[in-house]
């Protein structure tokens, strides 16, 4: 039989002892900190208990979605009466319109009367220079017929255009233009 | 031996304590963020709740852009006075995208009008009206201006007669009411 030198036996025990107090150490940690671990679960579990009894926290919660709402339909709200005076003012004064019709997707169908036909190509010329093209473009000429009146000639036509959909945006800084 | 004992004992006992140890801290770590976190939400929620109360007056602003419900007589009577004070007489209002809304009745909502999961519903209305330019010009400012939100998608001005005009709209005016399905 080996006999170990005494100090390493006296190391070993002390070693041992150690051992066996850091186990009682690590049990009564886990005691200690499993008891709070319930302890804050179950407070977890009493306010979130308790926010559902908060008093208007429902309505809180629809004016939220019903704000959010508003926001999407107000991104789409248009402004009309931008559009007209825009449309004034790339229209020559001999013109006279008997109908517009607009739509919010950028499309304008007009009918409307110029005297001559050399009123009507001048009419439709303001729309190639560019400081009058910037709002209204693709002007399209659907009809056009000549009649005789007691006063002279008129010529009514159809034409339909693409206006920029910004105009409908809320904007105070619209420039005015007269051709 | 004693070596032995002391590997098996740290190997077999203590190792695996320790290791308990270990994740129950780490879940106590985790339960007391949860719950600061959870804290700062009801604070929050109480704040939001405490400003909600105190800014009755916008409160009543955004009833009145988007209501709760979908009236379309009170539609009908809001664009028929906006067209009277433009000066603009009517033809005709028609509103349409009711079909699904209870008007009246409904004793749950009654009850506990925010309970209810609400969706954003659309009432289609045209109009026919006729006027000088300058009164349909006001009309339409009127529509555009009003603190309801209406959206015009669709107008035709024409049929020029004694300064008068004919003007049809189409337009979009919206409220948040509950959807079909809930109570």
């Amino acid at each position: 039989m080996v006999l170990l030198p005494s100090f390493l036996v006296k190391f070993l025990i002390v070693v041992g002892i150690g051992a066996v107090a850091y186990y009682g150490w690590v049990f009564f940690q886990t005691k200690k900190v499993t008891a709070e671990l319930v302890r804050v679960q179950d407070e977890i579990a009493a306010e979130k208990a308790s926010v559902s009894g908060i008093q208007d926290r429902d309505e809180l919660l629809t004016r939220q979605l019903q704000l959010q709402s508003l926001d999407k339909v107000i991104a789409k709200h248009a402004y009309w009466t931008h559009v007209l005076p825009e449309l004034a003012n790339v229209t020559l004064r001999s013109a006279t319109y008997s109908n517009i019709k607009a739509t919010a997707e950028g499309v304008i169908s007009l009918s409307g009367k110029v005297p001559t036909l050399e009123e009507l190509d001048k009419f439709l010329q303001v729309f190639n220079l560019p400081e009058y093209s910037a709002n209204f473009n693709m002007v399209r000429l659907g009809s056009y017929h000549v009649a005789q009146e007691d006063e002279g000639t008129s010529v009514s036509f159809e034409i339909k255009m693409n206006y920029n959909t910004g105009l409908l945006k809320y904007n105070p800084l619209l420039k005015k233009q007269t051709p | 031996m004693l070596v032995v004992f002391i590997g098996l004992f740290y190997w077999y006992v203590i190792s695996p304590k320790a290791a308990s140890l270990h994740e129950a801290q780490s879940q106590l770590v985790s339960a007391q963020q949860t719950r600061s976190e959870l804290i700062g939400s009801i604070a929050k929620l109480q704040t939001l709740i405490k400003q909600l109360r105190e800014h009755y007056i916008d409160i009543d602003r955004l009833d009145e852009a988007l209501p709760l419900t979908g009236s379309g007589i009170r539609t009908q009577l809001l664009i028929g006075n906006l067209a009277k004070s433009s000066g603009v007489s009517v033809g005709d209002i028609a509103v349409n995208g009711l079909n699904t809304s209870v008007a009246a009745g409904n004793k749950a909502l009654l009850q506990n009008p925010y309970q209810a999961k609400r969706t954003l519903n659309n009432l289609t209305v045209t109009v026919s009206a006729a006027g000088s330019y300058d009164q349909l010009k006001l009309f339409l400012q009127k529509i555009e201006q009003n603190a309801r939100i209406m959206n015009i998608s669709s107008l035709e001005i024409g049929g020029y007669k004694e300064n008068q005009l004919n003007l049809s709209l189409n337009l979009e005016t919206y409220y948040f009411s509950p959807s079909p399905t809930s109570p």
